[in-house]
């Protein structure tokens, strides 16, 4: 089985380097037939992967552990499900799974471009699939998870235990997806800088569209990333600012002001230089993000895909950046932006000043993560950077763009005149003021809590103005009330589906603000028959049990927890010991409620029956997780397309008239 | 919305003023209207969810935790584990860590400062143990760079925005200026017609 996955492999790079050279030789020649032949080759890459993904999970399945990786990242005891988180788990098989995915998704972009995108379509292409060589180039020659031992062994070394939670079955794919799908809009706007057409607009479509599927899904993966930190690993807390999680923020922070960024391309034509640096440094930074995960220089507790090769990915880092910038200043001249900027205070500043934020908190984060190289480099001085620094440096700035997403919005295009800006902002300014005040009065001391509610509470009222004020215009037409509202947000689905992604990244800085000023912590020893009170909570430690499994033995808490004088029933947190790993893995028990987790976590267990408990109350954790599933709502609703009656109604006379040659004859 | 504004204690007195003159909040000429009545009633949901939020805040914050806790769940926090990197004391289940969990307690609970706890760890670690950079010798321009950067960024902003409004100055004089960039070449009228043709001609 093994030997037909090579046999894929070798074919799918072969196919890669085809439809790279045709890709670009079709565009430059501009010949329709080559460009056809490119793509017909890059879609039979995809199955081709598939073939050889299926053939290494069928060695999982089997048990070869004559295929070295399986031998590595499995063994006997693995319950068999796990083949699949073991696929991704080591280095070797995530590159194989970002090449598959990879090349599926690419395959999608493809099949939309061609008949959209003509011109640039053949060098998006070759783009693509020269990245998904580069891919394969490095699957084939340095780490090829299909490769065999020269002896059969018996059982395999297993995976890391930490990596046995379902949390892994979706938080490791989505955040390599996110980091790789950024090639999408980068390929897109690359190829349009090739074809001379980047100042013609066109290609702003279908970036923004792959600029906010690949945002998605990088936000995606960072949301589960910290929900599986604070479910499984055990210390209450949920984003630490460690380097694996730095480098896949810094590609976040880039897309998301690049998805913004594009807007103003698509409504008035500006910043058309400014997005294709913004999207050629999300790619460096994606980059930079698969290379610190691949064993880069920075230790972190979350390289478990560790090699030597982080060097090579940042080698083609540098390259990719170069040869971009490279062609970027080629095409300088035809990137003239369409029209100038009509006041300092209008929608487009906003835009241009929550750029230059994003990119600074990328830039900050960057520089926090790789100090420590540089310091140790020039100075021989050691040192760590961590946490507390991120969180200084950062948090303002962060709230300064939560602010800056409460009043952009509604600052119309072009020019905002005292007026609008007063009737605008004024309620949204005294309903933060009230708040601010509230809070006070209410007993926050804690000056940035505050501030940060203050600044949510401007960007909260600011989106409910913007859409009852819709509303209420589309109402004294003589809609209903609800189908005034829905059929405002499908009218203008890129706007308000921003406004309830908006919603939810309150939620965010809500939940993190609270939690993170306001959570308590105890570390409690026990002894069974003991209670202890912790707020209103009250807990009973009841038993201990231990559970043998083939893989780990597993002690298990129970308690009994009242909040108040309600009983709200048993908790079961517990320590799993891997003896092969001589790793401890402990797994809290976690109640929640819409106000506050309360968070058992078992440290130790000594053995004269005392236990070490840490007890926390976390205050509107939930509120984060709750936010996820309502930015993936407004990221879809703006991504969703028109239907056709209102594609019809707005179309506009064709100014552009060579836009698509190749469907004139229709 | 009477209702909403009487159960509500703490806002009383803003909304007051707020509603009965309907001034601040209102549109001029939207007086009274179900539109003005569906904001306020909004505003003070909102309030309320506030008061909720805050409550919630303080309920988790109030004392039960001992000060001399919180003092080493702070200094925990800043602490890196020796063999865990990237990970804090307060983080790691590591048995090192915990053990250095005990020692922040009894410092702590000897009355030893905050410095006098980190510069305990530094003599057996180095530097390298604090998870957040000194502000002396070579670590200063960690923290000095950020505000540099924001300073930079800034002016970059400026510059930007005076250069698009002298461009935009510029072209008003000229109105046609913009269709110009639009209208295309030469060389790709001649790519557009080779297409035309060759579609004619099949």
């Amino acid at each position: 089985m093994v030997e037909l996955g090579q046999i894929a492999l070798m074919l799918s790079f072969m196919m890669a380097t085809y439809s790279t050279v045709v890709g670009f030789a079709g565009g430059m020649l501009n010949g329709r037939d080559l460009a056809a032949s490119a793509r017909w080759g890059f879609y039979s890459i995809c199955p081709l992967l598939m073939l050889a993904t299926a053939s290494l999970i069928y060695a999982f399945v089997t048990n070869d552990f004559s295929v070295k990786y399986v031998a590595e990242n499995s063994n006997i005891a693995m319950p068999k499900i796990y083949a699949w988180v073991a696929f991704y788990s080591g280095n070797a098989g995530s590159l194989l799974y970002i090449a598959v995915a990879f090349s599926l998704m690419a395959g999608i972009t493809i099949r939309i471009l061609n008949s959209k995108l003509p011109y640039t379509s053949p060098y998006a292409l070759g783009v693509m699939s020269m990245v998904l060589l580069f891919f394969l180039a490095v699957i084939l020659f340095l780490a090829n998870p299909l490769d065999r031992h020269p002896i059969a062994l018996e059982d395999g070394q297993g995976m890391n235990p930490l990596l046995i939670h379902f949390g892994m079955f979706i938080h490791p794919p989505f955040q390599m997806l996110g980091l790789i799908s950024v090639a999408l809009p980068f390929s897109i706007a690359i190829g349009a800088l090739l074809a001379g057409r980047g100042g013609r607009d066109e290609w702003v479509d279908q970036g923004r569209l792959w600029g906010m599927v690949s945002w998605l899904l990088l936000t995606t993966g960072l949301l589960l990333g910290a929900w599986w930190a604070y479910t499984i690993l055990g210390w209450g807390g949920y984003w630490a600012w460690d380097p694996v999680e730095n480098s896949a923020l810094m590609p976040w922070l880039a897309m998301t002001a690049f998805v913004h960024s594009i807007m103003v391309q698509k409504r008035r034509g500006m910043f058309r230089m400014w997005n294709m640096v913004l999207i050629i440094v999300a790619f460096a930074m994606a980059q930079m993000g698969m290379f610190i995960n691949r064993g880069g220089p920075v230790p972190s507790v979350h390289s478990f895909a560790e090699s030597t090769m982080g060097w090579v990915f940042l080698a083609v880092m540098a390259v990719t950046l170069f040869i971009s910038l490279v062609i970027f200043i080629f095409r300088f001249d035809t990137l003239k932006s369409r029209s100038g900027l009509d006041s300092i205070i209008s929608r487009e500043s906003a835009f241009l000043a929550q750029n230059m934020l994003f990119l600074l908190i990328a830039f900050i984060t960057l520089w926090g993560t790789i100090f420590p190289i540089l310091s140790e480099a020039v100075d021989e001085t050691t040192m760590t950077i961590g946490q507390p620094f991120f969180n200084k440096v950062n948090g303002p700035l962060m709230l300064l763009l939560v602010f800056l997403m409460g009043i952009g919005p509604v600052l119309p295009w072009r020019k905002a005149g005292w007026g609008s800006i007063n009737r605008m902002l004024r309620l949204p300014l005294i309903v933060s003021c009230l708040v601010f005040l509230l809070s006070l009065i209410s007993g926050i001391r804690e000056y940035w809590v505050l501030i940060s509610f203050a600044i949510c509470s401007v960007s909260l009222v600011t989106v409910f103005q913007e859409l009852i004020r819709g509303s209420k215009s589309r109402h004294s037409h003589g809609e209903s009330w609800g189908r005034a509202f829905f059929s405002l947000i499908g009218a203008n689905r890129p706007r308000y589906g921003g406004y309830v992604v908006h919603l939810s990244i309150i939620m965010l800085a809500v939940g993190i603000t609270a939690s993170s000023f306001y959570d308590v912590q105890k570390d409690v020893v026990m002894r069974p028959g003991d209670s202890e009170v912790l707020g209103k909570y009250t807990f009973k430690y009841l038993e201990v049990s231990e559970k043998s499994y083939p893989d780990r033995v597993e002690e298990i808490a129970k308690f009994e927890v009242w909040s108040g004088n309600k009983n709200i029933g048993y908790m079961y947190p517990y320590r799993a010991f891997y003896p092969e790993f001589q790793i401890a893995a402990t797994k809290g028990a976690i109640h929640s409620t819409i106000l506050e987790d309360f968070y058992l976590v078992p440290s130790e267990f000594k053995e004269d029956g005392q236990a070490v408990f840490r007890v926390l109350v976390n205050p509107l954790v939930s509120w984060m997780w709750a936010a996820g599933p309502v930015l993936i709502l407004g990221t879809l609703i703006a991504l969703s397309p028109k239907n056709r009656t209102q594609r019809k109604r707005l179309q506009l006379p064709n100014v552009n008239v060579d836009q698509n040659p190749l469907r004139i004859s229709e | 919305m009477g209702l909403c504004l009487n159960i509500y204690p703490f806002g009383l007195l803003p909304f007051r003023i707020l509603g009965d003159n309907g001034y601040w909040i209102s549109n001029s000429g939207m007086k009274n209207s179900p539109y003005q009545n569906i904001r306020l009633s909004l505003i003070n949901s909102l309030l309320m969810l506030v008061l909720f939020l805050n409550t919630s805040c303080i309920a988790a914050n109030s004392d039960f935790v001992s000060q001399e806790e919180d003092r080493i769940n702070q200094m925990n926090r800043v602490i890196m584990c020796p063999v865990c990197p990237g990970e804090s004391i307060d983080q790691s289940q590591n048995e090192i860590a915990s053990n250095m969990r005990a020692i922040v307690k009894d410092l702590v609970r000897q009355g030893k400062t905050e410095d006098e706890i980190k510069d305990y760890f530094i003599g057996k670690y180095g530097p390298v143990i604090l998870l957040e950079p000194s502000t002396e010798g070579i670590s200063l321009y960690v923290w000095v760079v950020p505000p540099i950067a924001l300073s930079f960024a800034m002016i970059v902003v400026a510059l930007a925005v005076a250069r698009m409004r002298k461009r935009q100055k510029n072209s008003s004089l000229n109105m046609n200026h913009d269709l110009a960039d639009e209208v295309i070449s030469d060389e790709e009228k001649e790519k557009y017609f080779a297409v035309i043709n060759r579609i004619s001609n099949e």
